[in-house]
Parts: structure tokens; C-alpha cells; sequence
């Protein structure tokens, strides 16, 4: 972790991705206690342009912009975790029992209700979620969990099957590995694989999807929290904010729409450059290990060993065709 | 260690008409019509291997001897047929109990690099089946992996590296530490020196030999290199498409092997020695599919020997010396020897 | 059935015979921010129709030799250097990418270790075949590729009409491997042919065949050929001289008989003697101590000191030593300090 951590910082692309990913973690954790104003507190001018009161102006009921913005990042944020965090967990535990059970009757039931959730637009799939719930508040036990959390909750089944099918494809791949065959050659149970041998080995690409699924989890909330659907007023989100600005957009209200915009795009922006570096980064190619440890490449030389082996899957078929390979 | 010494005259592993069939593509439509391809990996092989002893299974690709081994260890479910292992019938086992029996029984993979959690450490590595079926605390595995690293040969400071910091002799030999954990009695080898280099090889080929003697292990030695299974077999089995086709003691084989495509084998295998080059043209032809096997012997279309009755009927194994069996209409069966079973007779 | 090609001479190449030339050529490859030296002051020469086997075990750098000598991309910051790498009086150095783009797979091919690797599986055999009549056979007219690819296919054994439709995978490993070499034989130019383990991951039998087919080819086209292996019987085999390679550099050069008999560097005795034979005459198996240096740590002296059982004392760790002429004959070279001195070879 540490040495993927130097690698990222070592580029200048990745560093910058590095830190963006940090300054949203950031603004979601400890914003709100920067907002000079409340969220929801009325203020005298409406439609103010900012100034050094309002530093991002007011909106139509004269609520400071700044403030809300602040806190709408946080729910915006906030949201897309969540719904990822659940959407990793559950879809990376459904598509390992789905790679492990590859081709019998479990992998196709698991597939197969991962394909329905697919077929669903988005911006379908999870309002009716939210609809049918209800617009309630909800307790878990003695905790209460905000209307908020719905939407993360339903964003985050949506994301499910993204996470699903790559933890299926890597445990397919991995289940052909001898290792596995080891350890059940000396009496592991399923589970036995699945959490201790399975899981750290798949880590990996999960990871990529996590920084991919960010970005589309906070782009679903904000449009669905836009489209009146998501988290509701007095609320503050990206989503919100910008359904506030869409009526005064005509009075040339720019900076109802600007922020929230930026945010938006930005944090897409970071996280999926965060997901394609770390992808990168993960490449078992990218790895070298030691040369000249007594090992010769066997038939089938898997291509994470020396780094005779890599050179030689790419010049090979260029060379007898006579391409040039320089 | 205390193990009852196994009686010397009831094989330790005893096979009976093993079957291991797997179904090729196919597709739905295929199905219904009934029409179903079939690669027959093994196809009714039946042998004894006594306590002690070491068994080579030697053959080329398609032969089945990898799927052989691993279905004896049931690591893949054999189609049809019975493994008897020190008596018991563990084709019938399941769950726990083929668990707890594969304690006894254990394999060494060909590819260290792929045959260990590349995440774990070798400390990690070797105790994974102490802590899998729950023996001891922390300390007697942590003390039992240095005691099994030193068995092997290597430091117990290698405990906390990782595989990829050592090089594949060293992690192969952990790969026998790991397969020693549980003092098996029984050992799988599945060509554990053929990713290996030939100034390793030796290494790895000498513990096995003294981890054989030290432990009394008996041993199914699957190889492709001829070489290193003449070192440590004391019976030979030739496999051809998926089944048996001669079998005995190595040094009957290697003096007289009696099935042409043994013969074809030892007489292909490059000799280290220009002044041993080959004069003779090299055998015939390939190793035919498994799924469309030749009628009648298997071997025919390559076989110098065949005739009519070689394309329509399968010959059977049977004894053609006193130390070995072979399959084959060319060749004239003997009498068995007194008192055989399907494992030629035992040398003292 | 090999032959001594004509104008083998003893005592080194003349100019005129010699088709292939490499001096000092070092390939330097980046691993985690540190320089790896995979090959060093590498040389190697050889005559037409001269078979030269590159003998060396992983991390030798032999087949990262033959790629740079080949000139394939090895690698974005990999850094290749010759003092002299002449193809018949080219010098490959200084070509523009266009020609030499032009002598891979004209006058100079190479053939890999796994064929159904080698090829697109995307396409067919014939379009592959095409492709590579398109770029090295300006002789022929397009509608002569078919009849020519028959032609060629069915110099390598392999009947092709009818299959020039066909998909790699519906070859079998014997089958592809002979169609690599085919593809690589095609231009009529072709003068040194390269394998880079062409026959490790073939049985024996399909081993046999391909090392037969080699040498009838050289025969026929007076071809000379590199061959990459680990496996000394198949260089004891197929080779009139051989190269031994350890850690990156040449540690010994000889003719074929010489070096089986005679050898002159420790690294190859002790690998001689390593070797397992078939059928084992009895006794442990001679095992090399220690393990093959990692090449990303700076190593002083010999490259080999650490595990040689001749060593001489200070000078061995401290004093790299240089290809010196040894006793045998034709040319043969070793990197040894006990080369020259007053101790006779000890013949083991």
C-alpha cells in the first residue's frame, strides 16, 4: 500500500489526482464548519451575486450560497461513499460466490439478477427504489437514517452489479491458478478460500472500481436529487442546488449554477483519473519482479514473471510478420 | 511421529477402474439432442501402489496423468471407478470427512510461483493447513513451519519473506514444507521439477529422495522427464490417452520396455551427449485428440507394430515379463507371476 | 541425421564464412528505478549453415541476447549497445527502421517457445502466411501466395490444402510449431534462423520431429541457426558449438564434443554433471550449490565465484575475468581465471 502510495506521487498526473481525491475527502469531512451561515437560514437579499458577505451569493430565498454549498458537498460526498461502500461489499461478495460457483446454477441466478438491476436506467432504477421505500425516516435500531442515506442505500444497489462482475471475472481467473487447487488440496473449505486467498488477491482491480463508481455515484445522486427525486429541500446537495438554480438561470443568477456544476465535474474528473492511474499502477505488467531467481518460465509462462517473458509477448507475432517492432 | 506402519503387503493406495470424464462445450442445443464431446482425461485405469514405494507416472500431453493424480487426491471428481486410500473407500467420503483424510494425502504442484498465495508470507504459506483443519496455537505452528523449513533445507529466516523474494528452487521446497505440514503419508508429485532449472532440479530432486526414506512416504511421481523419474521411481506407469498402457518396475522398463510407444518414448528423449545422437528417424505423427480417441488401441496409427486387430479391439494389460504389464496385441503375454496383484511383484 | 556443414573450419571463422558476428553487445533494462544489466559484453559468432547452441538457465540473459541481436523492442527504456553486430557484412546498428525492419524475417527470423502464442488468433493461417509473402517474397505475384504456402507448409511436413482457413487453435502444438518455422523460413533470403526455446514446451516425441525438421532444413539451405535452450541433449543433439551463458555473460564457447568432454569453465562442469541421465545409473544427484545471482545487485569479480568449487582465492571475487583461449580446439574461449594457468583442466 505504502509502495503503491510512492508510486502514485512519483507522477505528477497521479499526485494531482492524489490530492484532489484528498481535498473532497476533506471538504466532506470537516466543510460544513467552515459555512459562516446555516443551510437552511433565511437571509434578507435574494439572488444577491457574491460578495464578501456571500462569498458565492444567495439564492431565491436568500439563503447563502457558500453555506449550503458546503453543506450540500458534504451530503453530495458523503452519498457517493456510502453507496459505494455498500455497493462494494455486497457486489464484491455476490460476484466472488458467483466466480467460485463459475457456470453452475448459483453464478447464473447471481448473473442473471445482476443483469436485471443493469437493464434499468439509472436515473429510473433508483427513484422507484427511494419511491417504494418511501420518503420516510427510517431507524435502524435507535439510529435514524435520513432521507440521505436512502439515496445512498438505492445508488448504491444500482452500483452492485458493476462491482459483481469484475470480482466474478477476477476470481474466474484466479480459481484456475494452482493455488487454489493447494489449498484445497490440503482440506480448505470454501470459505477458507473465498476470504483468505480469494479476497486479498482481488483487492486490487475492486479498487479501481470503487474510484470509478464514486464518480458515477455522486454524477446519479446529482441527477437525481436535480430531477426532485433524490434528496429533498430544505436538503443542500450538488443535485439540489442546481435544481434550485435551473428557474433563475434566466435572470442571469450564474452563480446558483456555476459552483455546484464545477464540483460536480471536478470530482468525476478526479476519481475517474484516480481510477485509470491506480489501474494502471495495479497491472500485474507494470510489475517487475527479481530477475535471475533460478526460475525458468514454464509453457505457459504467465506473464508477471521476469521481464524476459513480458518482451516476448510483444514482439513475437510483429517479428515473423516482419512488422516493425522498434 | 507416530504412525502405524502400514502393512507391506496391502497397497496403501489402491485404484480401481478410475474414470475421469469432462464434458467439452456442447451448448445447449447439443444437450437436448443427446450429443455430448467428451474428453476422456482418464479412462479406466486400475493400480496398486504399495506402502513405501514410489510410483512414476510418466506420458506425454493429453496423456491424463496429471488429471490421474489429481483425481486420486479427489481434487477433481472422478467420473466413475474406486480409490481405496489405506483401506478405506474415499470415493464414498464427502465433506468433513474427505477433509479430514486429506490430511493424509497431499500434492506438490509444478509451478511454485503459482501454487502458493502470492500474498502470503512463507511462514504464512506453510501453516495454512495447520491452521485450515485447527492444530495447535499460534506458537506450535509458528514453531512446526520453522521445523519444516529446516527439513527442507532452507533457513528459518526465510519464515517472513514473501514468494516472489525467493527464488523458485527455494519456493518449491517450501511448497514440499507446506505439503509436509500435516505428516502426510501419501504424496502427489505433479512435475515439481520441470519449472525448474536443471542446476536446481538436483536439489529439489535429493530432498524428495531423503524425504522419502526419512518419512516412509510413498510417492506417485508424475513427470514428462524421463531423466529424473529414472532416479527416484521404483515402479514405472506409461500413460497414453488416458489409460495405462504399460507398467513395472523401472528397472524392467528401462532394460526392456515392451509397449511401442515406451519403446518410441525412451528412444525420442535427447541424450546429453553428442556422441549418443539419433541416427534413426523420430517417431510418427502426434498425440491424437482425447475427445476423437482411434478405435480399437489408441496407439495404432502411430505404432510400427499394428495390425487388424490393433484398429477394432482394445488389448488388454496384461503381464509380459515377471516385473511388468503391458497393453498390447504385438507383444506375447506370459504367465503371472505367483501371488500378483495388479502391482508387479515387490523387489526386497 | 546431422552433418558437418561444408567450410567448417577449425581454429575460428574466416570472414567469408562467418554469417552472423556480435561483439560486446550489453542490454541494460530499467526494474524499479534500478538499472539491471541482463547482458554483458556479449559475443558470439557463427559460420553459415552452423548450428549454435546458447545454453544458459533463467536469468542467463540468453534469450534477451537473441531478441536484441534480432533487434526487437525489448522494452521503452531498455538500453541495447554493440560494439559490432554485422549480419554477411551488414551492420545491423546502423540501419534506418524501414530496412531493418526489412532483415526481420528476410534475411534473419526467429522462431518462440509456445506456438499458439506466436500467432493472431484472430486470424487465419493462410492471412498470417499472407501477410508475411507480402512482405518478404517481392518474387511473388499475389495470386502465387496460395500455391506457395502449400508449398511451404508441405516442406515442414504439414499438408495444407484445404487449411489455409483454418484458426490457430484448430492446430495442434507439433502442428503450429512447424508452420512458425515455415513462416519464418518463407523469404528466400533467409540466412540465420533464431529460436528462443522452440522445443521446451513440446513433448518429446513432437520434440523429436521439430529438431529433425531443423536439421533437414539446414541441410537443404545451407541455413545457420541459433539455438536457445536449457536443455544440454538438446544441444547436445542438434549443436556443433555451443555458447554457455551464466548471470548475463559468456562464460564459455567450444565445439560441441569439446565441451561435453572437455569442459573448461567450472559453471559448465558442475552443469554437466548435473544433468540427471536416463536410465540413472544410482547414487545422489551431483546438486549445484547456491542459486543464480539477482542481476540488479552490483556483482564484482566473477559472476560465478560464489558457487564455484574451484575457486582461486581474492582474485575470483575482486577481478571480472575475460574470455581467454582454453585448450580445446576451434576457437573455444572461457571467462576463468584457471585458464592459462599452470594446472592442467581437471576432467570430471
Amino acid at each position: 500500500m505504502v509502495d503503491l502510495l510512492r508510486r502514485l506521487t512519483r507522477r505528477k498526473l497521479s499526485l494531482v489526482s492524489l490530492l484532489g481525491a484528498a481535498f473532497f475527502v476533506l471538504l466532506a469531512l470537516i466543510g460544513p464548519f467552515f459555512a459562516p451561515y446555516g443551510m437552511a437560514d433565511l437571509g434578507d437579499e435574494a439572488l444577491a451575486p457574491p460578495s464578501a458577505q456571500h462569498w458565492m451569493g444567495t439564492d431565491a430565498v436568500g439563503r447563502d450560497v457558500f453555506s449550503r454549498f458546503l453543506h450540500g458537498s458534504r451530503v453530495s460526498i458523503l452519498v457517493g461513499f456510502v453507496a459505494v461502500g455498500l455497493a462494494m461489499v455486497v457486489g464484491t461478495l455476490l460476484g466472488m460466490v458467483a466466480g467460485m460457483a463459475a457456470g453452475r446454477l448459483r453464478d447464473s441466478v447471481i448473473m442473471r439478477f445482476m443483469d436485471v438491476i443493469l437493464s434499468f436506467p439509472l436515473l429510473v432504477l433508483v427513484p422507484v427504489i427511494t419511491g417504494v421505500i418511501g420518503q420516510r425516516d427510517l431507524h435502524l435500531g435507535p439510529i435514524p437514517i435520513g432521507p440521505e442515506a436512502l439515496v445512498a442505500a438505492a445508488i448504491g444497489i444500482v452500483l452492485v452489479p458493476l462491482f459483481a462482475r469484475v470480482a466474478r471475472a477476477s476470481v474466474m481467473a484466479e480459481m484456475r491458478e494452482d493455488y487454489i487447487l493447494a489449498v484445497r488440496s490440503i482440506g480448505g473449505r470454501g470459505r477458507d478460500i473465498l476470504f483468505r486467498n480469494l479476497l486479498p488477491n482481488i483487492a486490487a482491480p475492486q479498487v479501481v472500481q470503487a474510484a470509478f463508481g464514486l464518480a458515477m455515484a455522486v454524477t446519479v445522486e446529482s441527477a437525481v436529487s436535480f430531477l426532485g427525486l433524490g434528496v429533498q429541500p430544505p436538503g443542500a446537495s450538488w443535485g439540489t442546488m442546481l435544481a434550485d438554480a435551473r428557474q433563475h438561470l434566466l435572470f442571469g443568477a450564474w452563480w446558483l449554477v456555476v459552483f455546484p456544476s464545477v464540483a460536480i465535474a471536478l470530482f468525476v474528473l478526479v476519481f475517474n483519473l484516480l481510477g485509470d492511474l491506480l489501474r494502471d499502477e495495479l497491472d500485474p505488467r507494470a510489475k517487475t519482479t527479481n530477475v535471475g531467481n533460478g526460475k525458468r518460465s514454464a509453457g505457459n509462462g504467465r506473464r508477471r514473471n521476469t521481464g524476459e517473458t513480458t518482451g516476448q509477448a510483444d514482439g513475437k507475432v510483429a517479428t515473423t510478420m516482419g512488422a516493425s517492432t522498434r | 511421529m507416530t504412525t502405524s506402519a502400514p502393512d507391506p503387503a496391502t497397497p496403501l493406495v489402491s485404484v480401481r477402474d478410475l474414470r475421469t470424464h469432462f464434458p467439452v462445450g456442447g451448448g445447449l442445443l447439443n444437450r437436448l439432442r443427446g450429443q455430448r464431446r467428451v474428453v476422456y482425461a482418464v479412462d479406466g485405469v486400475s493400480i496398486d501402489i504399495m506402502p513405501r514405494q514410489t510410483l512414476a507416472v510418466i506420458g506425454e500431453s493429453g496423456s491424463g496423468k496429471s488429471t490421474m493424480g489429481r483425481t486420486i487426491l479427489r481434487l477433481i471428481e472422478p467420473t466413475a471407478g474406486t480409490i481405496h486410500f489405506d483401506g478405506k473407500d474415499i470415493t464414498a467420503l464427502s465433506g468433513e470427512e474427505l477433509r479430514r483424510e486429506r490430511r493424509r494425502m497431499q500434492m506438490i504442484f509444478q509451478n511454485p510461483y503459482s501454487s502458493v498465495n502470492r500474498r502470503y508470507r512463507l511462514v504464512d504459506i506453510i501453516t495454512e493447513p495447520l491452521r485450515v483443519h485447527g492444530i495447535g496455537d499460534a506458537r506450535f505452528r509458528q514453531e512446526r513451519a520453522a521445523e519444516l523449513l529446516e527439513r527442507v533445507g532452507l533457513n528459518a529466516d526465510f519464515l517472513h519473506r514473501y514468494p516472489h523474494e525467493v527464488s523458485g528452487g527455494q519456493l518449491q521446497r517450501v511448497g514440499i514444507a507446506r505439503a509436509l505440514a500435516t505428516e502426510p503419508t501419501f504424496l502427489v508429485a505433479d512435475e515439481p521439477t520441470a519449472s525448474l532449472d536443471v542446476s536446481v532440479r538436483a536439489q529439489v530432486m535429493n530432498l524428495l529422495a531423503d524425504l522419502k526414506a526419512e518419512l516412509g512416504l510413498t510417492l506417485m511421481f508424475i513427470s514428462h522427464d524421463l531423466a529424473v523419474v529414472s532416479y527416484i521411481a521404483d515402479y514405472i506407469a506409461v500413460m497414453y490417452l488416458g489409460r495405462i498402457v504399460e507398467v513395472g518396475t523401472k528397472e524392467a522398463l528401462e532394460s526392456a520396455p515392451q509397449h511401442p510407444y515406451t519403446r518410441a518414448l525412451f528412444a525420442a528423449a535427447p541424450k546429453p551427449d553428442p556422441r549418443q545422437r539419433r541416427t534413426g528417424a523420430a517417431p510418427l505423427g502426434e498425440v491424437p485428440s482425447a475427445i476423437n480417441r482411434p478405435s480399437g488401441c489408441h496407439y495404432h496409427p502411430r505404432c510400427p507394430l499394428a495390425t487388424d486387430i490393433c484398429r477394432t479391439e482394445y488389448p488388454v494389460l496384461e503381464w509380459k515379463t515377471s516385473r511388468q504389464q503391458a497393453a498390447c496385441h504385438a507383444v506375447p503375454a506370459v504367465t503371472p507371476p505367483p501371488g500378483a496383484t495388479l502391482q508387479p511383484v515387490v523387489k526386497a | 541425421m546431422s552433418q558437418q556443414p561444408n567450410g567448417h573450419q577449425e581454429g575460428g571463422l574466416g570472414p567469408a564464412d562467418e554469417v552472423l558476428r556480435v561483439r560486446g553487445l550489453t542490454v541494460t533494462y530499467q526494474s524499479r528505478g534500478r538499472p539491471v544489466p541482463a547482458v554483458r559484453r556479449f559475443e558470439l559468432s557463427v559460420g553459415r549453415g552452423e548450428i549454435v547452441g546458447l545454453v544458459g538457465e533463467s536469468g542467463s540473459g540468453k534469450s534477451t541476447a537473441l531478441k536484441a541481436i534480432l533487434g526487437l523492442h525489448l522494452g521503452a527504456e531498455t538500453e541495447v549497445k554493440a560494439d559490432e553486430l554485422v549480419l554477411d557484412g551488414l551492420d545491423l546498428r546502423s540501419l534506418s527502421t524501414e530496412q531493418a525492419r526489412r532483415i526481420r524475417g528476410g534475411q534473419m527470423s526467429m522462431i518462440f517457445q509456445d506456438p499458439i502464442n506466436s500467432f493472431n488468433p484472430a486470424w487465419t493461417i493462410g492471412s498470417q502466411f499472407r501477410r508475411v509473402l507480402a512482405l518478404h517474397r517481392p518474387d511473388l505475384s499475389r495470386s502465387e501466395y496460395d500455391d506457395e504456402i502449400i508449398r511451404l507448409l508441405a516442406d515442414v511436413g504439414i499438408d495444407g490444402r484445404g487449411k489455409l482457413k483454418s484458426y490457430p487453435f484448430q492446430f495442434s502444438q507439433g502442428q503450429l510449431q512447424r508452420i512458425m518455422i515455415a513462416i519464418a523460413c518463407a523469404s528466400k533470403d533467409l540466412k540465420v534462423l533464431l529460436a528462443d526455446e522452440a522445443t521446451t514446451s513440446l513433448d518429446v516425441t513432437i520434440e523429436a520431429q521439430v529438431l529433425e525438421l531443423l536439421r533437414r532444413l539446414r541441410r537443404e539451405r545451407n541455413l545457420a541457426m541459433i539455438l536457445v535452450t536449457h536443455d544440454l541433449s538438446v544441444v547436445a543433439e542438434m549443436c556443433d558449438r555451443v555458447v554457455v551463458m551464466y548471470a548475463g555473460e559468456v562464460v564459455e564457447v567450444a565445439d560441441v564434443y569439446d565441451l561435453f568432454e572437455r569442459p573448461q569453465h567450472p559453471y559448465t562442469q558442475q552443469l554437466l554433471k548435473a544433468i540427471p541421465h536416463f536410465p540413472h545409473g544410482g547414487g545422489r544427484l551431483y546438486a549445484m550449490r547456491g542459486a543464480v545471482p539477482r542481476l540488479d545487485q552490483p556483482i564484482s569479480g566473477c559472476t560465478f565465484a560464489p558457487r564455484c568449487d574451484r575457486h582461486l582465492g581474492s582474485i575470483c571475487d575482486t577481478v571480472p575475468p575475460e574470455l581467454r583461449p582454453t585448450a580445446n580446439t576451434g576457437g573455444a574461449v572461457a571467462a576463468c581465471h584457471l585458464i592459462g594457468r599452470a594446472e592442467p583442466a581437471r576432467k570430471d
